[in-house]
């Protein structure tokens, strides 16, 4: 059986369902550094991360043992350093999106930009709150500037199972690339 | 130079001008300090004197400091945060609590004497956590 750790990063804008997504697949309790939002976007929410968030997922299967750990970033971009920083060794990132509010898929555009200019490991973008807003994901894709390979996944990251399907997503993209460290 | 005043949150709270008096009075008691940040919890500063250039950035990494040292001491069960500081070869930042909507940064070269900092910056963190309440 191969067994893999594989270290996946979760950016995207303010309030797109990062930390939400990882307390949904983790089976730890999140590490989260939560503070309370000081400024108008407080209409948004209330509370925002400053720091990171990690969670861990371990996926199984008669031939794959595979443990996800999983790094939220904060999503202003006044802490894009510490993109830079959680990024250090990644094997793959899932850009989260609200599909709800498409006034925000510019900033996503310029944090996809931010990830793909440091980096080419594997990315996957998520459309949050798709159910709700059925909208086509090709609009989305267009704004992010994907051509028709780029992966865009449909979910809702309060959901489990539907968070889960968009790590695994993810995992098969970084082990399509085979450059996991195999244990 | 002057203190000066946030921009970020578009109007100035009330308390601004004793905060900066704060950060003034932390310039005066502690030598070798190079910059004192006052900002919010969720990183956008309130007072500062900083140059203008770098003072958004600094706010957001006062916060990240500050936010992960909380869960770390949260994590071993150390009680309440306090600060944390760190140290390169050629100087400081050393972040404090100051309640739970704000943070103290403060920059100072190495040869800084880390005991006076404390001092100085421990009272003034506390002061600003009583004009934010």
């Amino acid at each position: 059986m191969e067994v893999v750790t594989v270290k996946l990063l979760v950016a995207g804008p303010f309030a797109a369902g990062k930390t939400t997504l990882i307390s949904a697949i983790s089976d730890i309790p999140v590490v989260a550094t939560e503070a309370e939002v000081s400024d108008e976007t407080r209409a948004t929410k209330l509370n925002t991360t400053v720091s990171m968030d990690y969670g861990k997922l371990t996926v199984a299967d008669d031939d794959l043992h595979a443990e996800l750990l999983m790094f939220g970033t904060p999503g202003q971009e006044r802490f894009s350093f510490m993109w830079d920083v959680l990024s250090e060794g990644m094997d793959g990132y899932v850009l989260l999106t609200d599909l709800s509010r498409p006034e925000t898929f510019a900033e996503a555009r310029s944090i996809l930009d931010h990830f793909r200019a440091m980096s080419d490991v594997p990315f996957v973008v998520a459309a949050n709150r798709s159910s709700s807003h059925p909208e086509p994901l090709s609009a989305l894709a267009d704004a992010l500037g994907l051509d028709q390979d780029g992966v865009v996944v449909p979910c809702e990251a309060v959901d489990r199972e539907s968070a889960k399907e968009v790590v695994a997503t993810m995992l098969l993209e970084v082990l399509s690339r085979e450059e996991v460290m195999v244990e | 130079m002057s203190v000066q005043e946030l921009g970020a949150r578009g109007s100035a709270p009330e308390e601004t001008p004793a905060i900066q008096q704060t950060i003034s009075e932390v310039r005066r008691r502690a030598p070798d300090v190079s910059g004192v940040m006052v900002a919010t919890s969720d990183g956008l500063p309130l007072a500062h004197d900083l140059p203008p250039d770098n003072h958004l950035q600094t706010a957001a990494m006062a916060a990240t400091a500050v936010g992960l040292s909380r869960r770390i001491v949260e994590t071993f069960g150390h009680g309440g945060f306090e600060e944390a500081v760190v140290r390169g070869r050629d100087g400081y930042l050393v972040v404090y609590s100051a309640g739970p909507r704000a943070v103290l940064a403060v920059l100072a070269s190495g040869e800084a004497n880390l005991g006076l900092l404390h001092h100085v910056a421990r009272r003034a963190a506390s002061h600003i956590s009583e004009l934010l309440v």
